[in-house]
């Protein structure tokens, strides 16, 4: 167990840093695919079976796989642009996610499990879609709706924001 | 409920609508929709539903209306705009119903996950409304807007799930203690800081009011900005002003007076400088979370400052060719439209704080509870800032009514826009004049369940 998750850790970090770091959009959008698996794989060693393969056909599947379709679509392989407008935010942003990480490191290390949260996991049974959907369906089925017409707004506002006929465009 | 199946079907119908009728038809619709929202909104009763994950208590009823009634001003005074900087499209009317929709979902719920989803259905429509002009300058605000506000989301998230660590609930008012609890607080509302524009997140406000469409600005500064306190209110309260939260929003309120204030001092261009007023006015009315009873104050600051800023932006709408305002066009505005260089003055001096007008009634309810709540060292210093404001505010008036303009010729205002510019006005006045007239309104109780 120690293992596996030092290693799934370590392979977030490095997937997570990859697609930062490469230069290259495609490899980048690649290293982003093998992070969601490892988190996939993570989800399941937690017992969150259903979001594990929902993470791995929806996110390393489908939704990755529009990506480089896009990115090739539209000749965007090469992600340096000529020049870095804000050169001092690099470091900034390494430093603040230092600091972020080890708040939450510590913040994590020190909490306990309270006790509705403890009884929730029981109430997945393994997180099989099987107990996932009755919760889904009854307890949260307002959000599950709202997300559907959330959905509805963001290709909506999407098509808007394509609308053809203006400067030759 | 009600309301929220108005607002949907409205932009729903207004989206399906545009690809048959002509873009009058569909302004019209989404203009009735939200006319008919805003009248029965003060009759619905309060309810909840979905096992207490939609909440329409008092709160929720009085921050919607603030919302619909800037969304409705927002579209009554834009079709000029539209038309001049040739953006005249169904778009932007549908959008405006969406984004209403969202800003109701997000004021009606106690629940985190609700409310996040609530933002996001605020916020989508918004990122295109910001960038729907189709120049340079549009298309990085919407970009920017864009950017910073999937930050803000994903930080509202992280804090989301931390809390349900901390606490076991996804609903406000769960009793956590501990870093974790601490840090799930500061997340929270973070992303809240954010879409409320307060100051250590709110370097954003300035370039996107500036870029965005006039009317889109108007309706971010102030249908979006009531949305994100009625989910400040919420989140602040549910998770106790005692801690961490009280700390953090104190330091935030400090900054957000300080720097807008001081920042719009140096503003050379109108919708600028009220971008960094609205970012003050953010700093005042989160004075008021910090008082026993807050609701009331929140509500009614947020409807005066909705009131007088939707004049100030509306009124810029009708000067704005496309290109922003810099003072140039403001300047001499009297001589070529003397009906909206008063209306300017109204709203300004109602921004300013000054009696008799709606803006004063909104300072001093937000100031008392600042009192009550014991921040006498904060109330200072915002008392003080807000001197400060009344400066710009007064040089921008100066811009209007004692320089010669440098375009000749009148301003042509709408029918409609005129009508909504003289209603909101005349609010402005008879709500500063008699406050009692809606506070009742208002006067809500809590705000957590």
């Amino acid at each position: 167990m120690i293992v596996f998750n030092l290693l799934a850790g370590a392979l977030l970090l490095l997937t997570g840093f990859l697609s930062v770091y490469l230069r290259n959009a495609v490899h980048a959008a690649l290293a982003l695919a093998a992070n969601f698996v490892v988190m996939g794989t993570v989800y399941m060693v937690l017992q969150a079976r259903f979001l594990g393969w929902v993470q791995i056909i929806v996110y390393a599947g489908a939704i990755m796989v529009l990506f480089v379709f896009v990115i090739m679509l539209l000749h965007a392989a090469q992600a340096e642009v000529g020049f870095d407008p804000l050169p001092w935010m690099r470091p900034a942003a390494l430093a603040v996610a230092a600091v972020g990480f080890l708040a939450l490191a510590w913040a994590l290390g020190a909490a306990r499990a309270p006790l509705a949260a403890k009884a929730s996991a029981a109430l997945l049974k393994g997180g099989t879609a099987l107990a996932l959907g009755p919760e889904l369906w009854n307890t949260w089925r307002y959000p599950v709706l709202l997300v559907a017409a959330l959905l509805l707004v963001a290709t909506v506002a999407a098509v808007a924001l394509i609308r053809p006929g203006k400067e030759g465009a | 409920m009600s309301v929220l199946w108005i607002l949907f079907l409205t932009g729903l119908l207004a989206a399906l609508a545009g690809l048959w009728w002509p873009e009058r038809a569909v302004r019209n619709l989404v203009r009735a929709g939200l006319l008919l929202a805003l009248v029965w909104l003060p009759f619905v009763p309060e309810q909840s539903g979905f096992g207490g994950l939609f909440l329409m208590d008092g709160f929720a009823r009085a921050l919607t209306l603030v919302g619909v009634l800037a969304a409705l001003l927002a579209s009554l005074v834009g079709s000029g705009y539209l038309e001049r900087t040739g953006m005249g499209a169904f778009e932007y009317h549908a959008l405006l119903a969406f984004s209403t929709f969202g800003l109701a979902v997000m004021a009606s719920s106690a629940n985190l996950v609700v409310i996040l989803v609530g933002l996001e259905l605020l916020s989508l429509p918004l990122y295109a409304l910001a960038a729907l002009r189709y120049d340079p300058a549009s298309e990085e605000a919407g970009l920017k807007y864009f950017l910073l506000g999937a930050v803000a989301a994903a930080v509202f998230f992280y804090g989301l799930v931390l809390h349900f660590g901390a606490t076991g609930s996804f609903a406000l008012g769960a009793v956590g203690k501990g870093p974790l609890f601490a840090v799930a607080v500061a997340l929270l509302l973070a992303g809240l800081f954010f879409k409320a524009a307060l100051t250590p997140f709110s370097w954003w406000a300035p370039d996107v009011y500036q870029g965005a469409p006039t009317p889109v600005t108007l309706f971010m500064a102030t249908g979006v900005k009531a949305a994100a306190f009625a989910a400040l209110a919420r989140v602040a309260v549910g998770v106790g002003m005692g801690g961490i939260g009280g700390a953090f929003l104190a330091l935030a309120v400090l900054l957000t007076v300080f720097f807008g204030n001081l920042a719009a001092l140096a503003q050379g261009e109108a919708k600028r400088l009220l971008a960094y007023s609205s970012v003050a006015h953010a700093g005042y009315i989160a004075l008021a979370l910090f008082g026993p009873d807050p609701a009331p104050a929140v509500g009614y600051y947020l409807l005066a400052y909705a009131l007088s800023t939707g004049l100030a932006f509306a009124v810029l709408a009708q000067v704005d060719g496309g290109r922003g305002v810099p003072f140039g066009e403001v300047r001499g505005l009297v001589r070529r439209s003397p009906m909206l260089a008063g209306m300017l003055l109204l709203a300004l001096f109602s921004l300013a704080g000054l009696p008799p007008l709606v803006g004063f009634w909104g300072k001093y309810l937000a100031f008392v509870q600042a009192a009550r709540g014991g921040q006498y060292g904060l109330l200072a210093f915002a008392l003080l800032t807000a001197v400060v404001a009344a400066y710009y505010y007064l040089r921008l008036l100066a811009q209007a009514f004692f320089l010669e303009p440098e375009a000749k010729g009148g301003l042509e205002v709408r029918p409609l826009a005129a009508l909504a510019l003289g209603l909101v006005a005349f609010l402005v006045v008879a709500l500063g004049v008699f406050p009692g007239a809606v506070y009742g309104f208002f006067n809500v109780g809590g705000v957590v369940p």
